[in-house]
């Protein structure tokens, strides 16, 4: 019983561990790639970016995703510009954010990428996020 | 709608019940969870963990509602899929493969745990790395 108890404690342990590696993984390819275009001029207008990554046939992205960050967007506009991006039609660029799954979003500003989150973020989460990304501004 | 509390619940009974299951080394008990989900599959209104989470924890108010715009169908896939791995594995039982079997119901406890843990949802990676790759659009065309 002990042996089964390690067992699946072990499993829980692999599976997070390699969950924040492919988190970790996402920001440093992420923090290595160049902006795309509509990001440098979103930031020309604003302190800080969300790159969306989705595609047509993500139901999430639909239902959870988009919602929560025209929420973001209604609320912190003009300081911060909500950029989507096909990331079906734009696999290149997504496999150099390090993308693996939609709905994905990245935080960028002046500085760079701030954080990459893989799978659906609440809007909670991501206001943090821009928080600490430009307390100030916000 | 859906209630993405209920889903949650859900997915932390699967868990436990799978968990419980292979630490006390019960196949009878994976099975009775293959049975479930697969009913609550089949017909919804008869899914029992959803059933006991509103009929008992709504009301006493031990978990609150947290309706969203969603499509049920996606996690009813879901369900029928993790339950479908768990008939599986009670086909293996009854084979005698026995490691099978329980590596079966451990790759429904990984998923149900990502899942949980890090709203992570697996058909939109599957659906997000076949169009990648191309296969969707091929099938499209062949249509």
């Amino acid at each position: 019983m002990i042996e089964r108890l390690a067992m699946l404690l072990l499993i829980a342990a692999l599976l997070s561990l390699g969950w924040h590696g492919l988190r970790w993984r996402s920001l440093r390819l992420a923090r290595a790639a160049p902006l795309p275009p509509e990001a440098v001029q979103a930031l020309a207008g604003a302190n800080t970016a969300i790159l969306y990554f989705w595609t047509a046939s993500c139901a999430q992205c639909r239902s959870l995703q988009t919602p929560a960050l025209r929420q973001l967007e209604r609320e912190l506009h003009p300081a911060v510009a909500v950029v989507p991006i096909d990331a079906a039609a734009r696999s290149e660029l997504s496999a150099r954010f390090g993308i693996i799954t939609v709905p994905a979003t990245v935080i960028i500003d002046q500085g760079g990428v701030r954080s990459v989150n893989l799978g659906y973020t609440s809007a909670a989460v991501l206001r943090e996020q821009l928080n600490r990304a430009t307390p100030t501004q916000l | 709608m859906v209630d993405q509390n209920a889903l949650r619940f859900n997915q932390a009974m699967i868990v436990s019940l799978i968990g419980l299951a292979f630490v006390l080394n019960i196949p009878w008990l994976s099975a009775l969870v293959a049975a479930l989900m697969l009913i609550g599959t089949a017909w919804p209104g008869l899914a029992a963990f959803q059933l006991f989470y509103r009929r008992v924890l709504l009301p006493a108010g031990l978990l609150r509602p947290s309706p969203r715009q969603e499509d049920p169908a996606a996690p009813r896939f879901a369900q029928g899929l993790g339950g479908s791995f768990l008939l599986l594995a009670v086909v293996a039982f009854a084979l005698g493969a026995t490691t099978l079997g329980w590596a079966l119901n451990l790759i429904v406890v990984a998923l149900a745990l990502i899942n949980l843990l890090f709203d992570f949802c697996l058909g939109c990676f599957i659906y997000f790395q076949l169009e990648r790759a191309g296969v969707l659009g091929k099938i499209r065309a062949a249509r």
